[in-house]
């Protein structure tokens, strides 16, 4: 049970700077824990930083000062392959802009994470076609990415995060370029994977709309944490009994 | 890098094709320059073969021609000592000498020299036997140069005899001993293509019969490995004897033609420069195009390693794209120029031959070399494109 539910990311302390002149900090010690299974949403104003903090605990992005953990590991002290590893295996992120290769058909796009790793053509395009099933965008695979809607274009990043089956998923406004009813399907596809797939769910947005989908909201403002609240309704801790 | 191969063609085939007529337009640049280098060394190695084959024919490239030194003497026993060197495949003795002849009528007898030798020595020498056949020995039989039959009434000569008489010695190394007179008759069996000099080649023993001590004026000799000519040198002139080899005249000419190769490689890697230069601009423009894209494949795990291959995949494909352009290009034109050459040749009638030269070395080394030069255009753009970060396309949308 407490194995369940041990720390798998962790940000200690972390402030961000991003030119020395300004005194403007996108972040300022912030530290925040996220469990194993969780769902987290990171609510607060545009600006705020909370695609900074997002980029920080993926590893993108070299805090100013502080220490990012991923399980016991300190993220900014990995070599460069295991952070290519962790973006490749362990973390799923879903952007909020586009972010395809044009020149690759969306069935390619979705085998991205497992290309330039000896993976034969076959057995990724077999994966990444019961995905795009799963997400019923079977019937575009052969179109390219810029071609499809918003929402369909939403649900191939969510495809391709899948593809290597991480254990741990970050979103950035996954609602924000989308109508409501679009948005809403998105959100129960989060919600279904953290539920079924037991995966913790790190999403950002500052949209009001989809608190409650959370076992646990952080309110963000100027770049710190300036509330958390628990949704007790969802009751996290035995969420991940419950389903299946 | 291997691994990965396969991915990393298929991405760069897909760039290729979202691209068609920028990489063509490209390889066609690369396959100019390449194609002019095929050419330039093709020419230079036409112009080699003229030289070398036409007028130095295959057989008498192996053979080296021994005389006697300032104060020295070819004898029977120094012959022997030539003819028995480990590198010696054959060793021929030759007399030179001058004399008169007449033909059949007796009318006029004529000034001309008189070689005496073996029926090898024609091979050797590489002079053609234009019409009738070799000499033979021990049947009195002799070869005449065209130049000689301008000497008698009769245009005709093969079949017909000739007398020789008060035969001397053409040089004094050989006159250790005085001639006896050697009058004869011998009989004309082939005509060889010489227009210069008029001369009948004899059989050796005719007058080694009545001079036994006459000594020789050279040896030509056979040499089994042309490579090691110096040692055979040195080893000749520690007798006291000179060697001239046909291979000395023949490597002199080809370090010649060497660097006029040299010469016209460099102002083929000039136009290759160029269209290099041409390459590296459409690499760095894929470059600038791509960020985003590359950006999201390192957001994603591709690693710095596997965007580098990416790069350097494509202006490899774009270089070997080049060199098979370049290799087309270089076939064609001097296809369509030999055979106008030739067909010009005929026209005037005289005898043709190739101005471009192919050798499946050419080929092959064009494509590896091509497909060099795209590598290293890549070098550059692909260490930029490892060096891009995710936050590039993430940040700024
Ligand atoms: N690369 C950058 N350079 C300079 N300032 C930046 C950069 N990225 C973000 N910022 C600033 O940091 C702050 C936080 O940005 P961000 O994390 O994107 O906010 P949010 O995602 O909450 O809208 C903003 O003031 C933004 O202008
Ligand atoms: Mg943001």
């Amino acid at each position: 049970m407490e194995r369940e539910h041990y720390i798998v990311v962790e940000a200690r302390n972390v402030t961000k700077q991003y030119s020395s002149v300004s005194e403007s900090m996108a972040l300022k010690e912030v530290t925040l824990k996220i469990r194993s299974g969780e769902f987290i949403i990171l609510f607060g104003p545009s600006g705020c930083g909370k695609s900074t903090l997002l980029n920080i605990i993926y590893g993108l992005e070299r805090p100013t000062k502080g220490e990012v953990y991923l399980r016991e590991k300190k993220l900014f002290e990995m070599s460069e392959r295991e952070l290519d590893e962790v973006h490749r295996y362990k973390i799923g992120y879903v952007f909020q802009q586009f972010s395809f290769l044009r020149n690759l058909n969306v069935l390619d796009n979705v085998c991205l994470p497992k290309m330039f790793i000896g993976e034969p053509f076959n057995s990724r395009r077999k994966r990444a076609m019961q995905l795009l099933e799963e997400l019923h965008l079977d019937q575009f695979s052969r179109r390219y990415p810029q071609e499809l809607s918003g929402g369909q274009q939403q649900r191939v990043a969510l495809a391709r995060s899948q593809i290597n089956n991480p254990r741990i998923m970050f979103f950035d406004e996954p609602t924000g370029n989308l109508d409501k009813k679009t948005g809403l399907h998105v959100m129960n596809m989060i919600r279904k994977m953290n539920r079924h797939s037991k995966k913790t769910v790190v999403m950002v947005t500052h949209d009001p709309s989809y608190l409650d989908y959370a076992h646990r909201v952080i309110y963000m403002q100027d770049g710190q944490i300036i509330k958390e609240k628990n949704n007790h309704r969802l009751m996290f801790l035995t969420a991940p009994k419950e389903s299946k | 890098m291997i691994a990965g191969l396969i991915d990393y063609l298929f991405l760069v085939i897909k760039q290729f094709s979202a691209r068609k007529m920028r990489t063509f337009l490209t390889m066609l640049a690369i396959g100019v320059g390449v194609g002019s280098m095929f050419l330039l060394v093709s020419f230079v190695l036409g112009l080699q073969d003229l030289v070398l084959h036409r007028i130095a024919p295959v057989e008498t490239l192996s053979t080296a021609d021994i005389s006697p030194g300032n104060l020295s003497y070819i004898n029977d026993s120094s012959f022997e000592q030539v003819a028995k060197m480990p590198l010696v495949n054959a060793a021929v003795p030759i007399i030179y000498l001058s004399g008169q002849a007449s033909d059949d009528g007796g009318k006029a007898f004529a000034d001309i020299s008189v070689n005496a030798t073996t029926p090898d020595y024609i091979k050797y020498d590489g002079i053609a036997v234009k019409e009738g056949r070799n000499f033979q020995q021990g049947q009195g039989e002799c070869l005449i140069t065209r130049a000689a039959i301008q000497l008698f009434s009769e245009p005709e000569m093969l079949g017909k005899y000739l007398n020789i008489r008060e035969l001397i010695p053409a040089n004094s190394n050989i006159a250790n001993t005085s001639i006896p007179r050697v009058d004869g008759e011998v009989k004309v069996v082939g005509v060889l293509d010489n227009d210069e000099v008029p001369a009948v080649y004899i059989d050796i023993e005719k007058v080694k019969n009545v001079a036994p001590e006459l000594n020789l004026s050279g040896i030509k000799i056979s040499i089994s490995d042309v490579s090691q000519i110096n040692n055979l040198k040195e080893d000749i002139g520690e007798i006291g004897f000179e060697a001239d080899a046909v291979y000395d005249m023949v490597e002199e000419t080809s370090k010649l033609f060497n660097y006029i190769q040299a010469g016209f490689s460099l102002l083929g890697v000039i136009g290759l420069f160029v269209a290099t230069i041409g390459m590296f601009n459409t690499m760095t423009i894929s470059l600038l195009e791509r960020t985003r894209d590359i950006g999201y494949m390192r957001a994603f795990g591709v690693s710095k390693q596997s965007v580098r291959s990416i790069f350097l995949t494509e202006s490899a494909l774009i270089g070997m794209g080049g060199g098979f352009l370049g290799i087309v290009i270089g076939l064609i034109v001097s296809i369509i120029i030999n055979s106008s050459f030739r067909f010009l040749a005929l026209k005037v009638g005289s005898e043709g031959f190739d101005l471009f030269i192919f050798k499946w070395w050419i080929i092959l080394a064009t494509l590896i070399f091509s497909i060099l030069i795209g590598l290293i255009t890549g070098i550059y753009p692909a260490k930029r494109a490892s060096k891009i970060s995710p936050l590039e396309s993430i940040r700024y949308e």
